[in-house]
């Protein structure tokens, strides 16, 4: 029996690295420290899992698979490479190198997530900080949109209201919490103020704020369902705080409007720090969506939607991001790594994947799997094999690998290798 | 037939969470993400118990889920957990941006007595026949 310490969450962008795994013959059988969906991941590792490749719904050997995957990409016309966000950065390098050799569109699971806050970061900057700053420092966090008592489960027991923090030594005590939501939620019931706003109507409550911070005198006794007096209320506390914190979710990017929506909130943080410190920060979701947009950008110099058909990056959300892509039907084969869009894309979108030669890398049984032409096995990142990961708030964290996969399984960056390889043979050289 | 409509919001939960971990084939992932939560008012118009079949139907597609209730859910809203059952209902247009509108859209609920909701391979088999 061993004991892993100090091991990382794979699940979320809060990369929690205080995990104790505990193994033995090879299987984990205690994850201490671990959250309800991390303790999940982590003990049902084994279950409905992969373990070895198929084509047409046949097995076969993990070569056979990888030429008949490479003669699918190598052929196609607008091949499209989606997913990364639940892998290692290496092999998100790998990716993309990919997608150069083959021309095809490379888009990440951040187009569905916080492709607008990106899209927002890249007009109007970002202010943001550590979450190890936050935790030191922050007396008011505001939770918009987002909800991380369903969704990043130690967040605030670690970063954002709870811990105790050099300037904030009482935890709790010392922060004011606030809640905007479209309905009352157990995160809603802890915080100090709870804002229940009409869905779609951020941008309107945003630019209120906005207003009142401002000085402006607002006619409307509310605005977006909440009174203008506790609006006033909100606006005195953002600009008395002595270090302010905006955490948002996709309750601001998945409405009408998202990258306004993240605009504006951005906008009301700049307007904040004319009177006090304030930050901004988007709760990501995969544990590495962050990372798939970082090394993206340093490779091809854009953080999504990239399209190499031309032989040369071109960058353009709304054209060559996944759903657009599959709406239009112009991909003509797509390749999917350690993601699931056939479950979490709308059903038009997912209506042309079912009509196009389907490859799919991945751990687990899921949609995708059930629905593709060629199935690869995969170790899963952070449990069968070590890489980089980026935590929500850009910080790089090294993934453990704490147990041996199963014989013949490799890690996504070794199997995207071998598919270049043979592309190269097959493109004669390229 | 009694029916409601609701401005349709989809979200993350922790059981959906729990069971995808598991599998999405498992049972615990398609009983924690077939489902739609009404506020009771809504629900209790409908003339339906807890854990009843209803009809989803929006612009862009219908389908078959459990509804449940919830004094935690304003009035003339309801919220389905991410997955394929709420995805039948979302349109893939992006404006522009890359991103589906998965929030905040108008849908309507009514009864489906006697029916069920689609399970994950009945999906995979819809999408096969293609």
């Amino acid at each position: 029996m061993k004991v892993v310490y100090d091991a990382v969450c794979p699940f979320c962008g809060c990369l929690c690295d205080d995990l104790e795994i505990t193994v033995e013959n090879n299987r984990i059988i205690n994850a201490k420290n671990s959250c309800a969906i991390s303790l999940s991941k982590f003990m049902h590792h084994e279950d409905n899992r992969l373990s070895y490749s198929t084509v047409d719904g046949k097995k076969t050997d993990l070569v056979t698979a990888i030429n008949e995957s490479a003669k699918i990409l190598a052929c196609a016309k607008k091949p499209l490479i989606y997913g990364l966000s639940s892998t290692e950065c290496e092999a998100i390098n790998r990716s993309i190198e990919l997608a150069e050799i083959i021309g095809g569109v490379i888009d990440s699971t951040a187009s569905v997530c916080h492709g607008p806050t990106i899209i927002t970061e890249q007009s109007v900057g970002e202010i943001k900080s550590t979450l190890g700053e936050i935790k030191n420092r922050a007396d008011l966090i505001i939770f918009w949109g987002s909800n991380p008592t369903e969704s990043h489960l130690r967040h605030l027991t670690r970063y954002s209201v709870f811990p105790t923090g050099l300037f904030t030594p009482e935890g709790r005590k010392n922060r004011v919490i606030v809640a905007v939501d479209v309905r009352k939620t157990k995160l809603s019931k802890v915080a100090d103020l709870f804002l229940e706003i009409e869905p779609n109507k951020d941008f309107e409550l945003i630019s209120a704020l906005r207003a009142i911070i401002r000085g402006v005198k607002i006619e409307a006794e509310q605005v977006s369902g909440i009174s203008i007096n506790v609006l006033k209320e909100l606006a005195e506390r953002m600009k008395k705080a002595r270090f302010g914190v905006i955490f948002y979710g996709l309750g601001l990017t998945q409405s009408e409007m998202g990258d306004m929506n993240v605009n504006a909130a951005v906008g009301l943080v700049s307007d904040l720090n004319h009177h006090t410190k304030f930050v901004i920060l988007p709760m990501r979701g995969h544990f590495n969506v962050a990372g798939a947009n970082a090394v993206s950008s340093w490779l091809s110099g854009y953080p999504f939607a990239i399209d190499y058909s031309r032989g040369y990056p071109r960058y353009n959300p709304g054209e060559f991001t996944a759903v657009d892509l599959l709406e239009r039907r112009e991909a003509d084969a797509a390749l999917i790594i350690a993601s699931d869009p056939v479950a979490h894309f709308p059903a038009r979108a997912v209506e042309h994947l079912a009509k196009i030669p389907l490859i799919i890398i991945d751990q687990k049984v899921n949609m995708t799997t059930l629905l593709s032409r060629i199935v690869i096995p995969a170790a899963t990142a952070g449990i069968e094999a070590e890489g980089t990961a980026y935590r929500m708030d850009g910080i790089p964290i090294r993934l453990n690998k704490i147990i041996e996969p199963v014989d013949g399984v490799l890690p996504d960056s070794e199997i995207l290798n071998m598919i270049i390889d043979k592309i190269k043979v097959l493109k004669g050289g390229y | 037939m009694n029916e409601v409509l609701v401005t349709l919001i989809s979200v993350r939960t922790i059981e959906q969470g729990i069971s995808l971990e598991i599998g999405k084939t498992s049972e615990q992932y398609q009983n924690s993400v077939s489902v739609i939560e009404l506020n009771h008012s809504d629900f209790n118009s409908l003339e339906i118990s807890e854990g009843e079949i209803v009809e989803v139907e929006s612009e862009y597609g219908s389908v078959l889920v459990k509804c449940q209730s919830s004094q935690d859910v304003p009035k003339g809203r309801a919220f389905m957990p991410y997955g394929p059952w709420a995805n039948k209902l979302f349109s893939s247009s992006t404006p522009c941006s890359g991103m589906p509108q998965l929030k905040g859209i108008k849908a309507r609920v009514k009864a489906a007595k006697g029916l069920k909701a689609p399970s994950i391979l009945e999906f995979i088999e819809e999408l096969r026949r293609l």
